[in-house]
């Protein structure tokens, strides 16, 4: 399993040989390799499930990275790296929604007057584009942070509820059971945003 | 709206929200290691504030334990003991006092009276 220290990654070499020579070589290259193929999903977690400028979700997504870097010996092939990774990723971004959820509550909703200032200056697709989001973002805001991020994962990327059980280390029953209150909860909060 | 529904609106806000951040270059290695080599360790934050609490702890025991052994409130002798068993017999006592003319007894002073309960009690009067 364990290749060359500074050999040049591949596009087929399995992430946890990649890890692995991080951890051992302190091999960037590997560790560059591990953060192109997990950026464009985390980055879609990230902006999907927080609020804040492109810059913030940059920082956020450094941070979950940094995260990486710092427990990456803490890996030992029980489970796959991608499992490892979002296991990972999850505690982190579930301490980002929570310091968030803090400032919201402390300061109101952001962006709210961004939205306001854009009524004199955007053409009315973007208008209509802005305020769905904002509708969807809010109904997904009434769930908690966990659960969240269990009906993020099962939804836009197809986590299948197994993954999801490895990942949280909780039963099968249990990640069904909440995504299904998710759902229902959300249904129930969007119910009429085709109707206007 | 139904599960299917709620599917695509979630995928669609993905989809929105990620266009915002495309144009971002990813991270790299080096920047990583580097930031992880001055962040600051946070082991020893950890064991300061285990420490804090274990003190507390052992404070706040260590002053049960002693407020569990005042003389005053354990007893370590019979005269402890019965000074203990004296202080509810005399405010019973005060009662007793009030409403002994009703039995006969007739004590001159509510004082006379308590002695005589407590030399009965201690035994002192024997």
């Amino acid at each position: 399993m364990t290749q060359g220290a500074r050999t040049t990654p591949t596009a087929g070499e399995a992430d946890e040989s990649l890890i692995e020579r991080f951890v051992r070589h302190r091999d960037l290259r590997a560790l560059d390799e591990i953060i192109r193929r997990y950026t464009p999903r985390l980055r879609r977690l990230l902006a999907t499930l927080l609020r804040g400028t492109p810059d913030e979700i940059c920082d956020s997504e450094q941070e979950v990275f940094l995260t990486l870097v710092q427990n990456a010996h803490r890996f030992d092939n029980r489970s796959s790296f991608s499992t490892f990774f979002y296991a990972l990723a999850r505690n982190r971004v579930l301490d980002l929604l929570r310091s968030r959820k803090r400032y919201v509550n402390r300061h109101g909703t952001e962006r709210s007057f961004d939205l306001v200032e854009s009524h004199y200056t955007r053409p009315d697709r973007e208008l209509l584009d802005e305020e769905r989001k904002t509708r969807v973002r809010t109904a997904l805001e009434t769930l908690k942070p966990a659960d969240r991020f269990l009906l993020y994962m099962k939804e836009v990327e197809d986590m299948s509820v197994r993954r999801l059980a490895e990942i949280t280390g909780a039963r099968e029953n249990t990640i069904k059971s909440r995504l299904k209150r998710s759902r229902d909860r959300l249904a129930v909060e969007l119910k009429d945003i085709h109707n206007e | 709206m139904n599960k299917h529904s709620v599917k695509k609106e979630l995928r669609w806000l993905a989809q929105q929200s990620e266009s915002e951040v495309a144009d971002r270059p990813p991270v790299t290695a080096s920047t990583l290691v580097s930031v992880s080599k001055h962040e600051p360790s946070t082991l020893l934050p950890r064991i300061a504030a285990a420490a804090l609490v274990a003190a507390a702890a052992l404070g706040i025991f260590w002053q049960l334990e002693r407020s569990a052994r005042t003389p005053e409130e354990v007893p370590t002798s019979l005269t402890e003991l019965v000074e203990a068993l004296y202080r509810p017999a005399a405010e019973n006592a005060y009662v007793a006092y009030e409403i002994s003319p009703y039995f006969g007894a007739q004590p001159s002073e509510p004082d006379d009276f308590m002695g005589a309960v407590w030399r009965e009690v201690s035994g002192s009067g024997k």
